[in-house]
């Protein structure tokens, strides 16, 4: 009120000076000015408001991110994030380190107290106590009232299916971040480890090429395998010929993702894409394509296997010697090692090389996992590694490879990238190429299915599904010699063979001489098997329709009885 | 003038009143929204958590040991699988005979449906 009265005073007192009366508008322009900023300031206030201390302090606590969630190519769920309480410590306003550490040792198993003890007593605000504790740990540890420790909620990776899809999928460390299998693709995509996602933030599923149904058949028939074979170990993988999509991949021993420890046992490692063996005879596949491909064969051709080949002090042999002139198809069907080094031989050291490193058996394969183990493959390409290469010893590789390779060998000849994501034979054929012709993958298709109908892998041959394959019997290296009881059988399965569309690679490591096999441990008698049965779970599964021969009962009975 | 005075300075308190209220106003929506936020979250993990232990109660080699106790089901034979045109050859039981054997004994025929049987 005041300013207003001296207001007034001013206009009576038409004798004060002009400049005092600018001096005023002035002092007026400038308070106008800062109650207008403070006013302003105000209103500003009221509408923004300040950031409430409503959002939780754990976020930045935690180092955890959330992950997409990962799912099958049906959508089933195969990784997700779910909450668990995890115990820190504020040292600094820890009074006595060793009551406490004492205390927590009664709820927390695996501590060591000696360590935990000399961190609670350093400086400092903030050090992990346990993460991932049990909701029961959690109330255990509450109860006890310890000072100076408290509990923040972290994002923690659990994997629903448990072991079935292990060496795909892999597993997180602490900090929910990939260190193996697709996990570690999720983790090199954009938007991942980069941003410290929330909730509801993280970014869509990743739609993996693997069928769990599938998966599980696989897993589930290696299993009973390894058990009846009493093999060391067993690995299978299921490949779409055309999308070149592993429907299926799995390597046992294996490991719970949920229990990352056991991961780190070297014995459960991924024999699939982390494994390379000298494959034996599976390697004629390639030889035997390679010969076709190249034209210096054909299937009325044939070579003389009378007589063992010696090369140097070498003396290569057929396991099933038939000691004449073998056709084409017949050395196919009767694995001779001798027939398929001539074969090479015909071929020259140069075109078999070029030819194995075209189908991509030379190099490491890239997938979503990363590379694959590199192959060993020998310095100097002597003729005596073609002719041991052609039928599969003297260069390892991976399974992997082997399965991608010999998806080109039946899908017309396209070499199509394998993957672990999900993705259409459309979209796989944009971005693939012709690397044989289609007749020599015509070709093959007849002497898979022959070998499967005469040969070596009859007993692949389940009822409807028409079954070809190449059986492969090799000899592991023991103490720097080949070993007569340590084998490495293997079975390379496609169906159907009249119009492929799905591989089935089969390799168990060390299987024994048991009765079922006629005390016998050649890939023949156990890894061809093994893949009938899978192929006979999965063809189902994988809407392949079964063809059963002319006159022999078309239906069984039993289901007419289940109506 | 001074009515003008009187006037301006009633607005300015009405309007702080009035702009008061708003803030408060908008301070409670705010915790409002904070709140339904959290909860949205909580809800989120809890669904999450459902999920996981969904997908873990049906995990396939779950499924199959129950079904094997259960039911005795085993793997589908290609054998089980026919076409439509394989379905057709096979000549069909009649509802009688399929009734029979849910019921497990024999019902009298139906002399409407047998006749129209081939």
């Amino acid at each position: 009120m005041a300013g207003i009265r001296s207001h007034f005073i001013f206009r009576r007192d038409a004798t004060l000076k002009v400049r005092t009366r600018a001096r005023a508008g002035l002092m007026s322009v400038f308070f106008l000015l800062g109650f207008g900023l403070v006013a302003a300031r105000l209103v500003d206030l009221g509408i923004a408001g300040t950031n409430d201390g409503l959002s939780s302090s754990w976020k930045q606590i935690s180092s955890a991110v959330y992950r997409p969630d990962i799912v099958d190519r049906q959508g089933r769920m195969l990784a997700t994030d779910i909450l668990t309480g995890s115990l820190f410590a504020n040292p600094s306003r820890i009074n006595d380190a060793d009551t406490t550490v004492e205390q927590l040792a009664t709820v927390l198993g695996g501590i060591k107290p000696r360590t935990l003890r000399k961190r609670l007593q350093g400086s400092g605000k903030f050090t992990w106590v346990a993460r991932e504790l049990t909701p029961r740990q959690q109330a255990q540890i509450h109860e006890l009232g310890l000072p100076g420790v408290d509990f923040v909620q972290e994002p923690h990776r659990v994997y629903p299916a448990g072991p079935t899809a292990s060496h795909v999928l892999g597993f997180v460390n602490v900090d929910n971040r990939g260190l193996a299998g697709v996990e570690t693709h999720i983790d090199r995509m954009a938007g991942v480890s980069a941003s410290r996602s929330k909730r509801g933030q993280e970014p869509a599923p990743v739609r993996l090429s693997m069928d769990l149904s599938v998966q599980h058949a696989v897993h589930a028939e290696l299993a009973s395998a390894m058990k009846r074979y009493q093999a060391k170990a067993a690995a299978g993988i299921v490949l779409d010929v055309h999308s070149g999509e592993v429907v299926a991949m799995a390597s046992l021993p294996d490991y719970d993702p949920n229990h990352r420890k056991q991961a780190m046992d070297k014995n459960r490692f991924n024999r699939i894409t982390s494994g390379v063996y000298e494959m034996g005879s599976v390697f004629k596949v390639f030889t035997t394509a390679g010969a076709l491909d190249t034209g210096v064969t054909s299937l009325d051709k044939g070579y003389d296997a009378t007589h063992p080949l010696k090369v140097a002090s070498f003396t290569i042999n057929d396991f099933h010697a038939k000691r004449r002139w073998l056709s084409v198809p017949e050395i196919f069907i009767y694995s001779s090692n001798i027939g398929s080094a001539k074969m090479a031989l015909d071929m020259g050291r140069k075109r078999h090389k070029e030819f194995l490193g075209r189908l991509g058996l030379l190099s490491r394969m890239e997938t979503e996992m990363g590379p694959t183990a590199m192959p060993i493959v020998p310095r100097n390409w002597s003729r005596l590694n073609t002719m041991t290469i052609a039928f599969g010893h003297g260069l390892s590789v991976t399974p992997f490879q082997v399965a991608s390779a010999a998806a080109t060998l039946v899908n017309g000849g396209y070499k199509v990238a394998p993957t672990f994501l999900a993705r259409s034979r459309d979209e796989a054929r944009i971005q693939s190429k012709r690397v044989i012709k289609l007749q020599t993958s015509d070709l093959m298709r007849y002497l898979l299915r022959l070998n499967a109908q005469q040969g070596s892998g009859r007993r692949a041959n389940v009822a409807g599904y028409r079954v070809g394959g190449k059986t492969g019997t090799a000899e592991k290296v023991v103490n720097g010699r080949y070993s007569r009881r340590a084998l490495m059988t293997s079975f390379l399965g496609v169906f159907p063979m009249d119009a492929p569309e799905y591989l089935v690679l089969v390799v168990l490591d060390e299987p024994q001489r048991v009765a079922e096999t006629k005390g016998k441990a050649t890939a023949g008698l156990n890894a061809a098997p093994t893949v009938g049965r899978i192929v006979e779970r999965i063809g189902p599964m994988l809407g392949v329709t079964p063809v059963l021969d002319r006159g022999r009962k078309r239906f069984d009975e039993h289901v007419r009885a289940s109506y | 003038m001074r009515v003008v005075n009187v006037l301006l300075a009633a607005f300015v308190v009405a309007s702080a009143f009035v702009i008061y209220e708003l803030k408060y106003e908008s301070r409670a929506l705010k915790q409002r929204v904070a709140e339904l936020r959290q909860s949205i979250k909580v809800e989120r993990d809890a669904v999450a958590v459902l999920r996981a232990e969904w997908s873990h109660l049906n995990r396939p080699e779950r499924v199959a040991k129950l079904a094997r106790r259960h039911l005795g089901l085993k793997p589908l034979k290609a054998g089980q699988i026919l076409t439509a045109r394989q379905y057709d050859s096979i000549r069909q039981p009649t509802p009688a005979e399929v009734a029979a054997r849910l019921l497990g004994k024999t019902l009298p025929a139906d002399p409407n449906h047998t006749a129209s049987i081939n």
